[in-house]
């Protein structure tokens, strides 16, 4: 694949990203946490690819293996058709910049000892994409308006501002070097809810503008609805569902997805759900189950998921799912899960 | 907002303030609320606006800077804030009891999960004495009524009635009627294996379970009102999915009154009865929950309804309210919202609109609806 006038800007292939477990006297590697566990996906130009999922299910560190701060044991990791896990210092620089990442709590990714302006043109010298002082301060003054504040705000440190305000700097800061894709780590997560929906309004018009790509990463799902156009659903270090985001959440094809969906609250009295669809909890990731390693919660699991691993298969257009029944025809054949599942 | 006799709790024009070195903040502006018998009323509002000291001056937790400037807490007819300290203790330890966000900060690691329900017992023998002794005699009534009553629990029947007539309990009989009831309320809160759960630690536990066993704890005093502060806003959607399943089939069995807190509009519509929505330290609004969501009245309601992404629709454009939540040392004049609101005119920066009824059991504090 060259990549030259491929769709996909970014694409990941089998990519696993495991953390040793040391320990004993001699600190040998005992077992690992197999944090992101195998994971092929592909994010296209232009688009908002949303990655949804429970805590410790692998998210963060899929996004920290993208922009290449979490180094993966193996697979590959192509940007335009270049792949940049083998590339290093000077050859990787250029990718550095055109990848940027937005974490969740912009207090811990801005340096509380330096002014709004200097955390703007700081990665502007380091990529070298200004000439000069000046010429940084005027693309500070510019970048500090795109996202909603203004110029007289350079001067001042992160603690006098608010929440939204910080975020709103964190997405000036991974703006200031041109990126073409940024990698959104639950980027409202620590925000009220009237002051999310203005972050998000401001991502979608910046995309817009500048022809951004989206890695959006939330535990949200009504977040990840409004945003993304294909959503990716990750379980125990695998994306179990892929799909267009509309199809994905009308119908589901994934019986891990179908149950998170339905675990949502809605907003809305006229029509209460809950139906607490899964009992228990995520098993380790150490210790991952044999085959399709949902099978342990899934309520359709017939002794067949412990031994077969569920290849990727296309579910509908586009949609994939790592199961290995029709879901349409796991409801009907349903067998009862003895009561003792729960745990 | 009267009708005191039916309400299990009632706050009156509850002021709170905390001295730090930045200034006063002016934490609660006179808050306004009530908690009916049997109902589940949620309050909710964003980060900063007051609904944990809320529920910290009901339980009388506030910490050492906090003041308590004005204002009633009336818990079943009593009242909090001048009544004798131990009769407020006793009121606090009989009628209600607290589920915090972070279960950690409240169990204690180093002992087992059975050990801290028993010292909440034991430390309070004689107000629980009743309890235990009650739980235990519902388990034989119920024996009886089957007719699986062995003679020896004939025998204890009889003596566990004779003791509640008369209050006492040796030490010894206490406690072993104290840890059944403990196992009985670990099962309840549908933890798997509850004796088994009776003897593990904390960190042994995964976030739901710790969840489960915090409200354990504030189920063994059968409290006529349980007050549940952002308790699975830690917690993942599905485990979420799961307590919320458990608060409601809790809320039929055990005939208390809930007061949930929470930022999150969607769990309030899924398990509450009423709502009361809190905005830098006032109660704006409050309604049945049906009607809050129908025909929000406060421009803040509204605007935090517009806000909320939906997951079963897709908004083209989101709506979101200009600004953020003030600094509260420094709060607005007037109705406190009035910077951000749309609607705001000359009457709201000059004096803080009273509640007033707007429509039949739905109070709104704004002037568009007079005042
Ligand atoms: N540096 C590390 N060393 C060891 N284990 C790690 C490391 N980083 C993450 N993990 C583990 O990998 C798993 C996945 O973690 P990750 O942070 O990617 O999850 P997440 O989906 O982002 O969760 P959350 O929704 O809570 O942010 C977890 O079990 C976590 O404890
Ligand atoms: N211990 C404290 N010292 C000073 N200010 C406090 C303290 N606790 C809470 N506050 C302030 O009181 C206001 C209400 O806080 P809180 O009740 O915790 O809000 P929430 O609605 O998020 O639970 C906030 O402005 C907060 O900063
Ligand atoms: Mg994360
Ligand atoms: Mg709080």
């Amino acid at each position: 694949m060259s990549g030259v006038q491929s769709s996909e800007l970014l694409r990941m292939e089998d990519v696993f990203t495991w953390f040793p477990i040391k320990g004993g006297i001699l600190g040998r590697t005992q077992a690992y946490v197999k944090a992101v566990d195998g994971v092929t996906l592909s994010v296209r130009r232009g688009e908002t690819l949303g990655i949804v999922g429970e805590s410790g299910c692998g998210k963060t560190t899929l996004a920290r293996t993208v922009v290449r701060l979490a180094e993966p044991i193996k697979g590959r990791l192509l940007f335009d058709g270049t792949d940049i896990l083998k590339l290093k210092g000077g050859r990787l620089k250029p990718f550095r910049r055109k990848m940027q990442m937005v974490f969740q709590d912009p207090y811990a990714s801005l340096d509380p000892r330096q002014n709004v302006r200097s955390a703007l043109t700081e990665p502007m010298h380091i990529h070298g994409i200004v000439s000069g002082k000046n010429e940084a301060d005027k693309r500070a003054a510019e970048l500090i308006r795109i996202v909603g504040l203004n110029p007289d705000h350079l001067s001042r440190f992160p603690h006098e501002f608010s929440g939204g305000q910080r975020q709103r700097i964190a997405v000036a800061r991974a703006l200031a070097v041109n990126p073409e894709f940024l990698v959104l780590d639950e980027p409202t997560s620590s925000l009220d809810v009237s002051v999310q929906a203005q972050i998000l309004n401001l991502l979608r018009d910046l995309q817009k503008e500048l022809g951004l790509t989206y890695l959006f990463i939330s535990h949200n799902l009504a977040v990840v609805r409004q945003m993304c156009s294909r959503t990716g659903v990750m379980y125990l270090g695998r994306v179990v569902e892929i799909g267009p985001t509309e199809s994905l959440f009308e119908r589901p094809r994934h019986p891990y997805t179908e149950a998170l969906l339905s675990s949502v609250p809605l907003p809305d009295p006229t029509k209460r759900r809950l139906l607490a669809p899964l009992e228990g909890d995520v098993p380790s990731p150490i210790t991952i189950p044999s085959g399709c390693r949902f099978r342990t919660r899934c309520g359709y699991a017939t002794d067949k998921c412990a031994e077969v691993f569920p290849p990727a298969t296309e579910v509908a257009p586009d949609q994939f799912a790592e199961c290995l029944y029709d879901i349409d025809f796991a409801k009907k054949t349903k067998r009862e899960l003895p009561v003792s599942s729960v745990q | 907002m009267d009708g005191s006799t039916q309400d299990i709790l009632t706050v009156k024009k509850l002021q709170v303030n905390f001295h730090t070195f930045a200034g006063q903040v002016k934490a609660l502006d006179g808050v306004d609320l009530s908690v009916k018998r049997g109902e589940v009323l949620g309050l909710v509002g964003e980060s900063g606006s007051g609904k944990s000291v809320t529920a910290l001056s009901i339980e009388g937790l506030l910490p050492q800077n906090a003041e308590v400037v004005g204002g009633q807490i009336i818990l079943n007819g009593k009242d909090l804030l001048t009544e004798k300290q131990g009769e407020i203790r006793t009121a606090r330890l009989r009628e209600m009891a607290m589920v915090f966000q972070d279960p950690l900060t409240y169990l204690n690691p180093v002992l087992t999960v059975g050990s801290q329900i028993l010292e909440i017992l034991e430390t309070d023998r004689r107000v629980f004495t009743p309890v235990v002794v009650a739980a235990r005699l519902e388990d034989l009534n119920k024996a009886a009524r089957e007719g699986t009553l062995t003679e020896k629990e004939t025998r204890e029947k009889a003596s566990l009635e004779a003791l509640l007539a008369e209050q006492t309990l040796g030490r010894r009989e206490f406690k072993r009627l104290a840890k059944a009831y403990a196992v009985a309320i670990l099962g309840r809160v549908r933890l798997p294996e509850p004796e088994r759960m009776f003897k593990m630690y904390p960190f042994e536990l995964s976030g739901g379970m710790r969840q489960r066993t915090m409200i354990a704890m504030a189920l063994v005093r059968r409290p006529a009102l349980l007050i549940a502060d952002e308790i699975t806003t830690a917690l993942d959607v599905t485990v979420q999915a799961q307590i919320l399943k458990l608060l409601r089939e809790l809320k039929d069995q055990i005939d208390a009154s809930i007061l949930l807190i929470t930022h999150d509009l969607a769990v309030v519509a899924e398990i509450c009865d009423r709502v009361a929505v809190m905005y830098a330290g006032n109660i704006v609004e409050v309604a049945e929950v049906g009607e809050l969501f129908k025909n929000p009245l406060h421009p803040y309601t509204q605007g935090l309804l517009a806000a909320i992404p939906r997951p079963d629709a897709v908004r083209g454009e989101l709506t979101s309210i200009k600004g953020s939540v003030p600094n509260l040392i420094y709060p607005p004049s007037g109705c406190r919202f009035h910077p951000r609101c749309p609607s705001a005119f000359e009457k709201c920066p000059l004096s803080k609109p009273p509640l007033v009824e707007a429509r039949a059991g739905h109070y709104v504090e704004c002037f568009l609806y007079g005042g």
